[in-house]
């Protein structure tokens, strides 16, 4: 039986959360889809997903590829560089704020928060450079998210947990 | 899809209740105008709910607005209830009366078990369930056909089996490895993006099957609003 069958099995309950659907809800993702969709985006081209329409996004992509001898070219490596371009770590929390922030995003919000984070860690950790206007409380509220979510792969983890030291050592910032 | 969307109808649009009193005094611009705004939603009615074929769904809708429809709306009265259920109802009595001359095939299984069965007189509260329930599969219908007809069944497969049968059926959401091995999306983000696509597709289309029996803008929203309260308090 099809579902536009079922609709006339189903009773006034189940008819009311179909006809509240909210086209701006969240989806409901599953721990191990999360995983699969992390994985996905941290192997996912950098220049695609953070190129806008902004020309400024170009030209720091440009210069980066211009002056770096193995650029990053996906979010992975960008968050395991050795010496990650600040101005692309820069564009990834952008985009990774945009899309927090966008209830329509198809980026689950879960996947934008790891990436926002992890922006802001690895700039920390590996430039000494705050990105972001947030208090060191609210950053590790963040961290502690993070590695409160089972679907996080290891790799990703020790990058968190990194960021906590680091935060941990840097007592002079707010 | 007989579709008109809601935003392309003129302000001067006239209420249900100045369409249902022009065909209840015999105008026939007013029954062709309600003939159109009805035809489909009673056509899902029958399609859905009593499985019939598409050709006869068709047929009885069409003899049963061109027999019924003018006398229904010279008998409809504001006061005592709304249109749409006088016709829902009429329409009821009208298949019974087919089934009659067409004794329903009997059950091939027990899921079938109510296929085509001898439709029961509504009562006053079902008839507002049974329009809803119209509402919804008319929406869902539409949700469907549109991507079918863009050459996209894989959004319908994601929409229907990670948000429709989830919250109609409580089943478990389709599995996104699943929709990515089987049904060609590319990424884990493509099954995202589809479902952004369905849910906006169905409040669209949610507007628009009710627009098109509802009338102006200001009755559509009422009837909206008024359908989620009646599923909200009959939960």
């Amino acid at each position: 039986m099809s579902t536009i069958h079922h609709v006339f099995k189903s009773d006034s309950s189940h008819l009311s959360r179909l006809a509240n659907l909210d086209e701006n809800a969240q989806d409901i993702w599953q721990p191990e889809e999360l995983g699969d969709i992390l994985r996905h985006q941290l192997n996912a081209p950098l220049a695609f997903d953070l190129t806008t329409r902004e020309p400024r996004t170009q030209t720091v992509l440009d210069a980066v590829h211009a002056t770096v001898a193995q650029p990053p070219r996906k979010f992975g490596d960008l968050f395991h560089h050795p010496h990650p371009p600040l101005d692309l770590l820069k564009l990834a929390k952008d985009f990774a704020k945009a899309h927090r922030n966008s209830p329509n995003s198809p980026l689950p919000h879960e996947i934008a928060t790891v990436l926002y984070f992890a922006s802001i860690l690895v700039a920390l950790s590996r430039h000494r450079q705050r990105i972001t206007t947030l208090d060191n409380p609210s950053i590790r509220q963040g961290i502690e998210w993070v590695l409160n979510q089972t679907w996080v792969d290891d790799a990703t983890r020790a990058l968190f947990r990194e960021g906590v030291k680091q935060l941990g050592d840097d007592g002079g910032h707010p | 899809m007989s579709a008109h969307p809601s935003d392309s109808r003129s302000p001067f649009t006239p209420t249900i209740w100045e369409q249902v009193r022009s065909a209840g005094a015999g105008s026939g611009d007013a029954i062709g105008r309600l003939y159109i705004q009805y035809r489909c939603p009673l056509r899902t009615y029958l399609l859905y709910k009593f499985r019939l074929p598409e050709v006869t769904a068709e047929e009885l809708v069409h003899d049963f607005l061109s027999q019924k429809l003018a006398t229904c709306a010279a008998r409809a009265d504001a006061q005592k209830g709304k249109f749409r259920n006088l016709l829902l109802t009429a329409l009821v009595n009208h298949v019974r009366d087919w089934f009659r001359g067409h004794p329903p095939a009997p059950p091939v299984s027990l899921d079938d078990s109510d296929v085509a069965a001898l439709p029961a007189p509504l009562e006053e509260t079902e008839v507002e369930l049974e329009w809803t329930r119209l509402v919804v599969a008319e929406t869902l219908r539409r949700v469907k056909e549109f991507y079918e007809s863009r050459n996209k069944p894989a959004f319908w497969v994601a929409f229907d089996g990670r948000i429709v049968q989830p919250l109609l059926e409580e089943t478990k959401p389709i599995a996104l490895g699943e929709l990515v091995a089987k049904h060609g999306f590319e990424s884990p983000q493509a099954v995202s993006n589809a479902l952004v696509d369905g849910k906006r597709k169905f409040v669209k289309y949610l507007e628009e099957v009710v627009t098109e029996y509802a009338g102006d803008s200001q009755s559509v929203e009422t009837e909206v609003r008024q359908l989620k309260a009646f599923l909200a308090r009959s939960s």
